[in-house]
């Protein structure tokens, strides 16, 4: 323990200096060290993992077919604060939204952390394979993805888009618009990417990401789709605040109700918590002062892939199906359940009159003779 | 004669690809094109109205709120649903702090690096403890030689102006404006769920019933972003633009204004909106007319897009064909909307100006002790142009600041007579269309809605970024940006920081553009002499 | 009396039909409500929490009583009749007890226990039990008989359905059939009573049947 308070202080008068308050940095660690399951005690070694005096880790950011809706949860960040994070603890070096170049000495930056090497790649956005949907600087998105992948030490594809596509992939998907792993397989590119699913991205998954990168040289556990499972491995659902009136059976069953009100649960409102891997109630949004389902907005699933289809209509419990045959006429499986069974039992009343008026029953004797 | 291609253009939202020829030391053309096309209102057709307002808030990741509440009204416009009272407030609430989070971020982020000079802060002698912190922090910063997001840009230019103190003063408010951008950002989660994509604002109102806290809190905050905008905001544009009048002529545009006017009153009349609806037109500038939805037309001569006419958006076409960029054809993603066959400027400095010829008050008293701090009293036409745009956005933030802490209030006096509604419930009709009017913090924003079956049968955006950066027209007149760029000034063709501040000035949104289109980033710049 | 009667269900498959019966009605009552809560618990309720117990106790239930019907299938010294259940064998007789369904003939053969329409139906529900306990496992997130991590185990199935919505949709669908079998099943007994008239209905209680009087 002695020593642990050594390095913190020497850690934190280091940080002091660089204009973070103590109280701040700690906190931040803290937050950090509680995300990656990890006891306090490994307060110190984050510290020092950020703080390794030598170099901040190089981040180059590209942003392909998005809103830019990352970018903007990344300068919300909250411990560290946005203005440490793109200062402090991260070198930004390339990120269209932030920078002050532009033109020409913008692609000079990129050719130098290409030359470079060993940067961070974060992508944001899908990347769209129909050919002038999607261009920076006369180049497809595609090649520019190709260029940069090479040289990073780690791809992070952050939110739906980067991941699968998200919004813009929806069907029918006009521009043909893929996630980052799938562009990768399609361009030969053998890299393992974490996915951070979710519209947009967490900025505590992202930042965690990173200094558990940063303290222990390797990337996060992964679930099958590529994602940390430190985030993705339990449902909304079963963390969420609003649980217990589920177990209770109490619902919500309009927007601004009482109940909505008394904080019931939001099932039958469509919520998409059940089926949603993601720690959005634990993490939160906007330096945790509230999520989704905490201000009465049922969750609509962009935590999980496949992401809008998958879940759409959002307000209604599960997705429409499409009856094979009909062109695209939907119903709900209740709805194509119900009438198969109403078929069923019309075909035994018309067997049942047949049978009486083929005298198989009824007073006679019986059919086998 | 010189040829300057700017792409990526930087410090925007998305991607714009700018094309500029110079002579003589001036911009004599320009053409702005949008290179990244994502369909949204293709992708809408046939989905359930009530995703919508979702889906489209991934049209902008900046101002995701407007796109979420435009798509709401027009839902609300065709359900014949009316919010209740709380509900309407609420949605101003979390409309506004996304205002004053969008403004903050541009002022500081996006547009302050084209007149502050970061390297030259260093040079200060600075008094206070502060100041001298965050010039020792930049110091560190620059000594580490990983400049980060301040590398490589046109530091020493001979455009800026502002003494070495001035500088470092705006580099420590940038640093302190990061924060509170995401405090105003926080004033919309917490009521929203999140911020970016807010969660709480479908047809019919808002769906959470606010508790006694949340006002509590919310109250809190807004007062610290007041005091901020107040003290720091304001004083700072205060203090840089004598340094800058002399671009208080450059880039005067076409001067048409469109605003459709935002933050819903009691009357549900949109000329009664704290920033009211109207346009104003050259000719007869500062007079407001009354713009009507059925005048506006889009035209895609110069876009990608199949088709001929000019058609209004409820009947609207989106059918993407990509030919090519060729500037005497098409060249752009985004289509040209156009207000009764005129093209129109839209942000923060149409709305100012509208609710300042609309007799606005608040917005006259700002504007009137703002003219008369620059010794130009009763002249707003010293506004067009690069330094009005700035001013407006400023005033615009604090007036809506100042409102939200009052709307605040309201709900409060609301809930205290038991008005706790939030939400009106509706029946989805069978066949409907509406229309929603609306302004996000860029500009004049419209979504036509037209269901059919229960379904989407039509969804059409005009978003503001569109009326800025669009190309030209049949007519062949040119796009607002396109034409603010003209004869705008550039000192070294290598370096044009001149041209940064015209488009900055317009805060483009790109994605927003072609909500359908991302403008090609402006990565390279090409230099062709011809 | 008693020589008329063949002994035709003794009591393990009586009380394994009745099970699988019982914990398959429960199963659709807790299984709707829990897809579509149509009460609501009042204050101190559990009433969704005790819906989805009895759930995944009439789940298992139902899953044992498969066991026990394959066990007995192979193993019941008082008649293992796997044998009845060949797929080739069956099917090879489907156009003829079919055509008797449909009006087509007057009469069919004689089958068995069961004729090839009802051998293939009872088997296909076996594989129907298996599907929806795996749909089921894949949508439970704790641990399965208290050792299988029901998640890491059967993410396969939400994988190759293409997710959670689609495993309830697959669940739910699978719940109709049940209820469909069920119908026509009830339907079927009462006709071949009425038809035979050999008990065939009563049969499942009493566990006997009347001889053919041919």
């Amino acid at each position: 323990m002695e020593e642990n308070d050594g390095i913190t202080g020497q850690f934190l008068d280091a940080v002091e200096f660089r204009g973070v308050s103590r109280r701040d940095f700690l906190k931040y660690c803290g937050a950090t060290a509680a995300l990656l399951g990890l006891s306090e005690l490994y307060v110190p070694k984050i510290a020092a993992a950020i703080e390794k005096a030598s170099k901040r880790p190089p981040v180059v950011w590209l942003n392909f077919a998005s809103d830019s809706g990352c970018t903007e949860a990344l300068i919300k960040a909250t411990y560290p604060g946005p203005a440490d994070l793109v200062l402090d603890v991260l070198s930004i070096d390339y990120n269209e939204t932030i920078m002050a170049a532009a033109g020409k000495q913008v692609d000079e930056i990129l050719a130098n952390s290409r030359k470079e090497g060993g940067y961070i790649l974060v992508v944001e956005g899908g990347i769209p394979t129909k050919k002038g949907h999607g261009m920076i600087g006369g180049k497809e998105m595609l090649d520019v993805l190709k260029e940069n992948a090479g040289p990073a030490v780690a791809i992070l594809a952050v939110g739906s888009c980067a991941t699968s596509g998200g919004v813009p992939a929806a069907s029918p998907n006009p521009s043909q618009i893929i996630g980052v792993n799938e562009a990768l397989k399609k361009l030969g590119i053998s890299k393992s990417v974490v996915n951070l699913d979710l519209c947009p991205v967490n900025v505590e998954y992202l930042t965690a990401v990173i200094v558990n990168y940063l303290l222990l040289g390797k990337l996060p556990e992964l679930d099958s789709y590529g994602r940390p499972l430190m985030f993705y491995s339990q449902t909304i659902h079963d963390n969420c605040e609003r649980r217990a009136h589920f177990d209770a059976g109490r619902f919500v069953e309009t927007f601004g109700s009482k109940e909505e009100s008394l904080g019931y649960c939001l099932y039958k409102m469509g919520c998409k918590g059940p089926m949603t891997y993601s720690a959005c109630p634990k993490v939160k949004y906007n330096s945790r002062i509230s999520w989704c389902i905490g201000a009465g907005g049922p969750c609509i699933g962009c935590a999980e892939p496949g992401w809008t289809d998958k879940f759409a209509g959002f307000y209604n419990r599960l997705p429409g199906v499409k009856i094979p045959g009909l062109g695209g006429v939907e119903a709900t499986a209740d709805k194509i359940g119900a009438a198969a069974a109403v078929v069923t039992a019309a075909g035994i009343a018309v067997h049942a009159i047949g049978s009486a008026a083929s005298g198989r029953i009824g007073g006679k004797d019986g059919g086998e003779k | 004669m010189a040829r300057i291609t700017i792409d990526p253009m930087t410090r925007i939202e998305g991607h714009l690809k700018l094309d500029v020829e110079i002579e003589g030391g001036k911009v004599k053309d320009a053409w702005t094109s949008g290179t990244l096309f994502r369909g949204f209102e293709i992708i809408l057709k046939g989905r359930d109205p009530r995703d919508a307002w979702h889906i489209t808030q991934r049209i902008c990741g900046v101002c995701p709120t407007s796109h979420g509440h435009t798509s709401s009204m027009s839902m609300d416009d065709a359900f014949k649903v009316k919010p209740p009272a709380n509900g309407r407030i609420l949605r101003n609430i979390i409309e506004g702090a996304q205002f004053v989070h969008s403004h903050i971020l541009w002022f500081y982020h996006l547009t302050a690096l084209d007149y502050v000079d970061v390297v030259s802060a260093l040079k200060a002698q600075p008094k206070e403890a502060s100041l001298k912190k965050v010039q020792d922090k930049l110091k560190a910063f620059v000594e580490s030689k990983q400049l980060g997001p301040f590398a490589n840009a046109y530091w020493g230019h001979p455009a800026y102006k502002l003494p070495p103190e001035l500088n470092l003063l705006a580099v420590a408010h940038y640093l302190e404006a990061l924060e509170m951008q995401a405090k105003a950002a926080q004033v919309s989660a917490l009521f929203g769920g999140r911020m970016p994509m807010t969660m709480t604002s479908p047809p019919g109102g808002v769906t959470h019933v606010p508790t006694v806290e949340d006002l509590k809190d919310y109250l809190f905050r807004v007062k610290e972003l007041q005091n901020w905008i107040d003290n720091v905001f304001i004083q700072d544009v205060l203090a840089v633009a004598p340094f800058y009048l002399d671009y208080a002529g450059v880039a005067k545009g076409h001067a048409n204004f469109l605003s459709w006017g935002v933050f819903e009153d009691e009357s549900f009349d949109p000329k009664k909106r704290l920033l009211p609806r109207g346009a104003i037109f050259a000719e007869d500038f500062p007079k407001v007319h009354d713009p009507k939805p059925e005048d506006v037309t889009e035209h895609i001569s110069h876009s990608w897009y199949k088709g001929t006419k000019p058609l209004n958006p409820a009947v609207g076409e989106t059918d993407p064909e990509y030919t090519g960029y060729d500037e005497t054809k098409k060249y752009t993603w985004a289509k040209a909307p156009r207000l009764g066959n005129k093209p129109m400027e839209v942000g923060a400095l149409a709305r100012m100006l509208v609710a300042y010829a609309s007799g606005q008050p608040t917005a006259q008293k700002l504007i009137n002790s703002t003219l008369s701090a620059i010794g130009h009293a009763g002249q707003p036409q010293v506004l067009l142009g690069v330094i009005g745009r700035i001013a407006a956005r400023a005033l615009e933030c604090k007036m809506v600041a100042d409102s939200m802490y009052q709307w605040g209030l309201d709900i409060i006096e609301n809930v205290k007579k038991g008005n706790t509604a939030v939400y009106t419930s509706y029946e989805i009709p069978d066949t409907a269309k509406g229309i929603g009017l609306w302004e996000a913090p860029r500009g004049a924003l419209g979504h036509w809605i037209d269901v059919d079956g229960k379904k989407i049968k039509n969804y059409q955006c005009v978003v503001p970024t569109t009326w800025n950066v669009c190309p030209r027209d049949d007519n062949g007149v040119r796009g607002p940006i396109e034409e603010a760029l003209v004869g705008t000034p550039v000192a070294n063709p290598d370096k044009p920081l001149e041209v940064l501040r015209v488009v900055h000035s317009f805060d483009p949104c790109l994605a927003c553009t072609v909500h359908v289109i991302h403008p090609e980033s402006n990565r390279i710049m090409e230099f062709k002499v011809s | 009396m008693q020589n008329d009667m063949k002994y035709e269900w003794n009591l393990a498959f009586r009380i394994d039909h009745w099970v699988r019966f019982l914990s398959i009605v429960m199963l659709v009552f807790t299984g709707f409500y829990i897809h579509w809560p149509f009460m609501s618990g009042g204050p101190g309720s559990f009433l969704m929490a005790w819906m989805r117990f009895f759930h995944f106790v009439c789940a298992y239930t139902l899953i044992l009583g498969l066991v026990v019907r394959i066990y007995l299938a192979f193993n019941s010294r008082f008649s293992s009749d796997w044998k009845d259940f060949s797929i080739t064998k069956n099917l090879a007789g489907v156009p003829d007890i079919l055509g008797y369904y449909i009006f087509v003939k007057g009469s069919h053969k004689d089958y068995g226990r069961y004729n090839p329409l009802q051998a293939l139906a009872y088997l296909a529900m076996a594989f129907m039990v298996i599907f929806v306990s795996l749909t089921g496992a894949a949508l439970y997130k704790g641990s399965l008989f208290g050792f299988i991590n029901a998640a890491g185990s059967f993410g396969w199935v939400s994988r190759m359905l293409g997710g959670e919505s689609y495993v309830r949709i697959w669940h739910i669908f699978s719940m109709w059939i049940f209820i469909i079998f069920i119908i026509v099943h009830a339907y079927m007994s009462v006709l071949i009573s009425a038809s035979n008239k050999d008990k065939t209905l009563t049969s499942i209680f009493t566990g006997y049947k009347l001889k053919k009087s041919a």
